[in-house]
């Protein structure tokens, strides 16, 4: 399959620099010699400096040098944003294949589960449980994973995100089940589980990309704002949200603390969506019909 | 329709109910003792903790207190803030119509602006103005609300100096929305533009897809066919019918920019809800975070029911039952 439009195909270039960027934050920022993690003075609150060679995006408020802490928030935000996603493309697929294959009152059941989750404000329901966690430095088994903070906004955006996935997939099972294959599948032994999970599901995956890739952008901007907020990212985390938060204070004085990190946020989320688009329109049936 | 709005008022319930129980397990059965927390400074005392427990019926069993817990939410009791030590109802009511007001001027300027735009990139569809509008409103849509406003305050209040940077001041808590004059609605643009720009990009992609697969109708190629002017096609014929799915979009995308009136309140010191739940955050006083978010939960769904109550407006063939 090939992406339909030059803007998608720029968006996939934006996501692939992305990744790379995340991939490979430690060897890059080893080039001019960071540690992102360690403030380069380690005493006092001092103001952001200029960018200057041995630091080319400037330093924050505590001596850090801000090129290297953009990468190292790449890491977070692309994997928060993915991990949320698959999250809820498992509940998804999991809630929307079995409301479209058994019918009945199992479909009735979970889609009016469905309706209640999408008719809540997701981002704020997400700002509501992540407020009221304890520290998840204490909580039972997140703890034991590197970052729990992170773990925790991941989970919860991935709890929240479901449930427009899982229409999608129900929408989709219920016309893949009356298919001739689907049939076939069945005179040929498949039965209930087999049947959904081996023939059914991977046929419906395609249109759930496109909305899954959109998705991950959506998780991005919300785990920048809930770490802008208080309530994401723990400092000293480099996550772009607590870079936004951390700069607010220089904003006048000293700029782009602030603005270097939403630029690299727009721009990932951007890609992802320009992306996102591209395999929505490649994978639409209609396409053909609409051309120039 | 008089039926068909009881019916909706009652579809709210289990929304609310779901939103409810979602913040009664957050506040009470999550880990952490609730009785610490309500002690506060308090919490090592073990006497303290035992006063805490008896007097908010924490001995009790689950079951018993989330029923309690309901019929209190029922009443409009959403319990009393740990900081200021008021009901958190009297806190909302106070600091709701601010965000009432930034959230109805930002929908009425991204509502006017995203249709106009719209309808320009329908009309060219496919053309530069096509392309470009289209790019500018993925841009707007990729944008972090928050960052959006920190660099409109950048450019328009501190470099420019055209605007004041923050809400409107200290005493702007004690302002009722009644008593608002016109020189503190300049306080009003800069955090309207911020979440205008950021809902726009939304419905004008709405407004142009849904005008397009209007456009292809029968009935405006015999309005063409009937000498009706272009401009006329698109605003009097084809644009009505398109907004249906526009007014969808207004209703759902309404979580969307209250999400973003928290962060742009905060970002602009607005007293609003927004900020103060921020601030709720910020202290761990729970009962006013978690309030604050039922009451916007609240506010969407019902303008949730009033777009589709809008619908009979937009569309005559639309009949509520």
């Amino acid at each position: 399959m090939t992406l339909p439009t030059r803007a998608s195909r720029i968006g996939l270039a934006i996501v692939i620099c992305f990744a790379l960027a995340a991939i490979f934050a430690p060897a890059l920022a080893r080039l001019w010699g960071q540690n992102p993690y360690e403030p380069v003075i380690p005493v006092g609150v001092i103001p952001p400096t200029a960018p200057e060679p041995s630091h080319p995006l400037g330093t924050d408020s505590l001596g850090r040098d801000l090129l290297a802490r953009l990468l190292y928030g790449a890491r977070i935000s692309l994997s928060v944003g993915v991990l949320a996603e698959t999250v809820a493309l498992l509940l998804g697929l999991v809630i929307g294949g079995i409301a479209g294959f058994y019918g009945g009152w199992v479909d009735d059941f979970l889609m009016r589960m469905t309706d209640i989750f999408f008719s809540l404000p997701a981002p704020l329901l997400a700002l509501a449980v992540t407020a009221a966690l304890p520290d998840p430095a204490t909580l039972p088994y997140l703890r034991r994973l590197p970052e729990p903070s992170l773990a925790v906004v991941l989970l919860v955006l991935g709890f929240i995100g479901w449930a427009g996935i899982a229409r999608l997939v129900r929408a989709q099972i219920l016309v893949l089940r009356e298919m001739d294959y689907a049939a076939a599948a069945t005179a040929l032994g498949a039965r209930g589980g087999r049947l959904l999970l081996r023939h059914l599901l991977p046929n419906a995956l395609a249109p759930v990309i496109a909305t899954a890739t959109i998705g991950v952008a959506g998780n991005i901007l919300s785990e920048a704002w809930l770490s802008f907020l208080g309530v994401g990212a723990h400092p000293p985390l480099p996550s772009w949200g607590i870079m936004i938060t951390e700069g607010q204070n220089y904003l006048t004085t000293h700029p782009w603390v602030c603005i270097y990190p939403g630029l690299a946020l727009f721009s990932a989320v951007l890609g992802l969506n320009l992306l996102g688009e591209g395999l929505r329109e490649a994978m639409d049936p209609h396409r053909f019909a609409l051309k120039r | 329709m008089k039926s068909y709005l009881l019916r909706r008022l009652f579809g709210i319930l289990p929304v609310l109910w779901a939103v409810a129980t979602l913040i009664w397990i957050i506040l009470f059965a999550l880990p952490g003792d609730p009785a610490a927390m309500l002690a506060g400074g308090f919490r090592s005392d073990p006497q303290v903790l035992e006063r805490v427990r008896a007097e908010w019926g924490l001995n009790d069993s689950a079951g018993a207190q989330y029923l309690r817990y309901l019929a209190r939410v029922a009443c409009g009791d959403l319990g009393t803030s740990y900081r200021q030590g008021r009901p958190v109802s009297r806190i909302l009511a106070e600091t709701f119509p601010a965000t009432a007001i930034l959230a109805l001027c930002s929908m009425l300027l991204a509502a006017c602006a995203g249709v106009a735009l719209g309808l320009i990139s329908a009309a060219w569809a496919r053309r530069w103005p096509d392309d470009l509008i289209s790019f500018i409103c993925l841009g707007l849509i990729s944008l972090p609300v928050f960052w959006l406003g920190m660099m409109l305050i950048l450019l328009f209040a501190s470099r420019l100096g055209w605007l004041p940077v923050l809400g409107y001041g200290m005493e702007g808590l004690r302002i009722p929305a009644t008593q608002i004059r016109l020189p503190e609605l300049n306080h009003l643009v800069l955090p309207s533009l911020t979440l205008a720009l950021f809902s726009l990009g939304a419905i004008c992609r709405v407004t142009r897809a849904s005008l397009l697969e209007v456009l292809r109708q029968r009935y405006i190629l015999s309005s063409r066919a009937r000498g009706m002017r272009p401009v006329s096609v698109h605003l009097r014929a084809a644009l009505r019918n398109a907004l249906i799915p526009v007014v969808t979009v207004l209703g759902i995308d309404f979580a969307a920019l209250l999400g973003g009136a928290v962060a742009t309140e905060f970002v602009f010191a607005w007293p609003g809800l927004g900020k103060t739940i921020v601030h709720g955050i910020a202290d761990r006083d729970l009962p006013v975070v978690e309030g604050g978010v039922l009451c916007l939960c609240l506010a969407f769904v019902l303008v949730n029911l009033a777009v589709d109550l809008c619908y009979a407006l937009v569309d005559p063939r639309v009949r509520l039952q």
